[in-house]
């Protein structure tokens, strides 16, 4: 950005007169020094504060059929970093309460000030601005210090884990001789909990990741009922253990989306493990692929045990466990379908979910077709 | 069929990882070798002539990078396959290695001991297609 030797200051007023009395006390403020601009519409400066064409804003209380609070509504100042000036032609507490809520960083009377009270005001406005950003910025250090430590000490955590798979592991191979039947039982349920703890330390690394915005999706054209016939087959051996079916009905056309396809892969393993999960035995899974216009849909279907209305809010959220009659045996780790959400929601796809306690559940995904611009 | 049995070097600097890997890796009749660090891994390599190397990524002295640095796989050893055996899954990292001549990339946590002996069948039923 080039050097700026003056301060640029946007006045929004439809009245000329107020501009040019303004003008004169701003041509004798030294400190900052500054330039002042006049607009007189709401649409313009809607699309000049849009464009950040100033450093300062200066905006009148009545504007038209407008209000300067309406425009303050609309820029939201909070998230900007140029300050905003509210001008009123009376002292009004009200309105000043207001004003400053709409995050507005200061508010003058008019005819109430001189330069020097004008050159404060400019101070105390950007000086607080800059306050504002540095704060930001040691939150966004804070934040990215967390998501750093959470990487770290996933990592960490999986090699211990991975030393008691290597050990339990050799144990039940027979490498040491033959196990009796108890000794092997004890050692699958080491086995497996050692195992839930590898999938945890995966599932936060991976929600570490998401959170920090450092999924990078490689998108290509994918077809999407190849791949569901991919997963749910792999998904199958799984299912039969539990005593379930998995049943895919593809598209009859094709189902070409737009994704990162072992991202979205991940997604459905996820769905389809959850729904098997979640369901008893003798029941089956269906995977759904269907083409809209705009998007391929592909929706899981079970006839599990079904989710509480008041729990179908929680369920995207971080580390969201909800009771139901087969959770204590699901064991997950409450970062599966909040990785999901945020995953799809990147490919700017939807997943939505319909279900009632004891009649399954559906989840829906859908998926764009064609790259997004 | 007469199939050569590898050599095999294990370079992990976790001591209860590489005792596990090497039992393992004997117990399957494997003649193996375990290095804790790039450094001393290279000076195995140059004694033992592995077939096989798997290589941690981050360790003290001199890292699985590092060691691909100094190994050089690609131009001096091509015949040896390297498996990137990491719990680090950093795409750059794990991208690193490839560039500089990882065969495969596993993550620790997956490999089972049966899992770790079907790796060192698989790499060497490929490499005599």
């Amino acid at each position: 950005m080039p050097a700026v030797s003056y301060i640029s200051i946007l006045l929004v007023d439809d009245d000329k007169k107020e501009y040019l009395s303004t003008n004169r006390l701003v041509k004798r403020v030294t400190e900052p020094k500054c330039k002042l601009e006049w607009c007189s519409s709401f649409e313009k400066a809607k699309e000049l504060i849009a464009q950040h064409s100033h450093d300062l804003y200066m905006i009148d209380y009545k504007l038209g059929e407008h209000s300067g609070m309406d425009l303050l509504r609309m820029v939201e100042p909070d998230k900007r970093p140029e300050p905003f000036i509210l001008l009123t032609d009376v002292a009004d507490r009200t309105i000043e309460r207001q004003a400053l809520k709409l995050g507005a960083s200061d508010y003058l009377v008019k005819g109430a000030f001189d330069a020097e009270l004008l050159s404060n005001s400019f101070n105390y406005s950007l000086g607080r601005k800059q306050a504002e950003a540095q704060r930001f910025e040691h939150l966004i250090e804070l934040n990215q210090a967390k998501d750093e430590f959470i990487s770290v000490a996933s990592h960490q955590l999986r090699t211990p884990a991975t030393g008691v798979k290597q050990y339990i592991g050799m144990l039940l191979d027979g490498m040491f001789g033959e196990l009796t039947p108890t000794q092997e039982a004890v050692l699958l349920k080491a086995y497996d909990s050692n195992e839930r703890q590898l999938r945890i330390v995966s599932d936060l690394l991976k929600v570490a990741r998401v959170d920090a915005g450092k999924v990078i999706l490689k998108e290509a054209e994918t077809d999407m009922n190849k791949l569901l016939a991919e997963v749910a087959s792999e998904e199958s051996e799984i299912a039969r253990k539990r005593g379930q079916k998995i049943k895919l009905k593809p598209a009859s056309k094709p189902a070409t989306a737009w994704v990162d396809k072992d991202t979205i892969r991940m997604v459905f393993e996820n769905l389809i493990d959850n729904a098997s999960k979640y369901s008893r035995r003798d029941t089956t899974i269906e995977v759904v692929v269907r083409v809209n216009k705009k998007s391929v849909v592909v929706k899981v279907i079970d006839q599990g045990v079904g989710i509480e209305e008041e729990d179908l809010s929680k369920l995207f959220e971080k580390f969201s466990r909800i009771h139901n009659p087969l959770s204590t045996q699901a064991g997950g780790s409450g970062l599966g379908l909040y990785w999901a959400k945020k995953v799809v929601d990147l490919h700017n796809g939807k997943i939505e979910v319909e279900s009632s306690p004891g009649g399954g559940t559906t989840f829906l995904v859908h998926l764009p077709r064609l790259l997004y611009k | 069929m007469t199939e050569k049995e590898p050599k095999i070097l294990v370079v992990e600097d976790d001591a209860s990882l590489n005792d596990a890997y090497k039992t393992i890796l004997l117990s399957a009749g494997y003649d193996t070798r375990t290095a804790f660090n790039g450094k001393e891994a290279l000076k195995l390599a140059k004694e033992s002539q592995p077939d096989i190397i798997f290589l941690d990524l981050r360790m003290p002295v001199l890292d699985g990078i590092g060691f691909l640095r100094a190994y050089k796989p690609k131009t001096d050893h091509p015949d040896v396959k390297i498996i990137v055996f990491s719990n680090y899954d950093m795409q750059q990292e794990v991208d690193e290695a490839y560039e500089l001549g990882a065969e495969r990339y596993v993550l620790k946590a997956w490999a089972s001991p049966k899992e770790l002996i079907k790796i060192v069948k698989d790499t060497m039923a490929n490499d005599q297609e």
